[in-house]
């Protein structure tokens, strides 16, 4: 009997002590009631967001520069709109993306899917730490708590992208392999042949509910950018940046096999203007964009942007 | 304001009740998150996914009595799913980390930081089935019933996992401190508790 107590007396111990390492903290408890408030829960009424829609729009924003964004993100819809869009996918055979004449004007135009190539990327939440990412990107990561006292950190997120340039259907073989590439160092290794890179971003949330993203790569700069894209020169820390002013498709969200992405076979209602800034630290390139509900002048970018590499 | 009428308040939607039942469960959910997922990023998100979920399906429990049962049956799925996800993604020079267990002339068995790391080591070998089984009904204080109901098995079952874990362990802290010494505390415990 007392072999038993003693044993038992051990093992309660143990998990106490072991238990005791972790505190619960204030700011779990604002982040789980934000995410409540903001999925619609409770009875105040706060701002309406979906983090999915985040995901949606900061690869929207960021992507501009390799035309054309697959997103990796965490909704989930029910099985007859899955089946629903993979059979739209399956039927229609041409694609909306924007066009820019030689006079300037933007416009969205049909195009064969066959004929369209673009590079593109996967990306998921992370739960690892900085420390943790810094490991396994390969370059130095850390994501302050706040950006000057009025944006705070919501979550991390990893991706995997190929700078080859592929086809839809090429992407569509590819995505749930492109996911797993994410944790799987043997998956992202088997991609090479398509030049793969990971990325790590981070999701800031403003007082209102807007969000900001600041995303690093390794990569060459500056990057190349798109016809759609104008840019504008500017320094950060004395480093050069650029501002970088682009058009895109409004397009819808849809999912298919577990991801999100954007709808490139409806045709898109209207046209946004974006705007994000990008910038080289030793062989990292920074790139700094915001959800549509938050437009910053490229004053304030620069200012949240040097507020970010002082920390670093 | 009682546990039942709490909860009562949070299904229909009472934010600040809410708040007040996170409170009252955060801890003891946050360190059996931390116990199965050993990341503390992960056994925070874990436990933040497990009251959302909660909060949003709370209105579907039809015995306010039974929420132990139904919240720590979330819990512990979410925390397999999103520990294992984990541990397909850590960095590779973790993953193949082991800690070098070595015999130790000590005497007290828990006081000293080497003996509590041999001691969570042992339950960290545990297969998760019984280190979970460990988890509730010697961290949680649930009952075997609970625990049943909760991993959705028979009693004999939970019953069982109790009885091979403990098999284990002992054989694990035998291996590590010698059956010598083993076998010497279980006779002073033996004479403590005569005495």
């Amino acid at each position: 009997m007392a072999n038993k107590e003693w044993l038992e007396e051990l093992v309660t111990q143990d998990l106490q002590r072991k238990a005791s390492e972790v505190q619960p903290s204030d700011e779990m408890l604002s982040r789980m009631m934000g995410r409540i408030k903001a999925d619609g829960g409770g009875n105040r009424s706060m701002i309406k967001y979906r983090i999915s829609s985040f995901h949606i729009r900061r690869w929207i924003v960021v992507t501009v520069c390799s035309a054309f964004i697959l997103m990796g993100i965490m909704f989930t819809l029910s099985e007859d709109v899955r089946a629903a869009t993979l059979e739209a996918i399956d039927t229609l055979k041409s694609i909306f993306v924007i066009d820019r004449s030689e006079n300037g004007e933007y416009a969205i135009v049909e195009k064969a899917a066959d004929d369209f190539l673009t590079s593109f990327s996967v990306c998921n939440t992370t739960y690892l730490s900085d420390e943790e990412l810094t490991r396994k990107m390969g370059f130095h990561v850390y994501f302050p708590e706040k950006l000057n006292d009025e944006f705070k950190l919501m979550e991390r997120v990893e991706g995997v992208g190929i700078r080859e340039q592929v086809s839809l259907e090429v992407i569509e073989q590819m995505e749930t392999t492109q996911l797993k590439a994410i944790n799987d160092a043997a998956v992202f290794n088997s991609l090479a042949e398509y030049n793969p890179f990971r990325d790590v971003f981070a999701i800031y949330e403003g007082e209102k509910g807007t969000m900001l993203f600041i995303g690093m790569e390794k990569e060459v700069f500056p990057p190349i950018f798109d016809k759609n894209s104008i840019s504008f020169e500017t320094t950060i820390g004395g480093k050069s940046a650029l501002w970088i002013e682009t058009v895109r498709p409004d397009y819808k969200s849809i999912s298919s096999n577990g991801i999100g992405k954007a709808d490139l076979y409806t045709k898109p209602d209207k046209m946004l203007k974006d705007y994000y800034l990008v910038w080289n630290s030793d062989g990292i390139k920074y790139e700094l964009s915001t959800s549509d509900d938050l437009v910053l002048t490229m004053e304030e970018a620069v200012e949240l942007a040097e507020t970010f590499m002082v920390a670093q | 304001m009682d546990r039942i009428s709490l909860i009562e308040r949070c299904q229909l939607g009472d934010l600040e009740s809410f708040e007040q039942l996170y409170k009252s469960y955060c801890r003891n959910a946050l360190g059996t998150a931390y116990l199965i997922a050993k990341h503390k990023g992960i056994a925070e998100e874990i436990v933040q996914e497990a009251f959302f979920q909660c909060y949003k399906n709370i209105k579907k429990l039809r015995d306010p009595a039974a929420f132990d049962v139904w919240f720590y049956k979330l819990l512990v799925r979410l925390a397999w799913k999103m520990a294992s996800d984990y541990e397909y993604s850590k960095p590779l020079e973790e993953a193949g980390e082991e800690y070098t267990l070595s015999m130790k002339d000590f005497s007290t068995v828990y006081d000293r930081e080497e003996n509590k790391l041999i001691v969570h080591e042992a339950i960290d070998k545990l297969s998760s089935p019984l280190k979970t089984v460990i988890i509730l009904y010697y961290f949680n204080d649930l009952t075997i019933k609970q625990i049943s109901m909760v991993l959705d098995c028979f009693q004999g079952t939970v019953k069982s996992r109790l009885h091979n874990a403990k098999k284990c362990l002992e054989k694990e802290l035998k291996k590590s401190f010698g059956e010598h010494f083993i076998n010497t505390m279980y006779l002073e415990k033996e004479c403590e508790t005569n005495g």
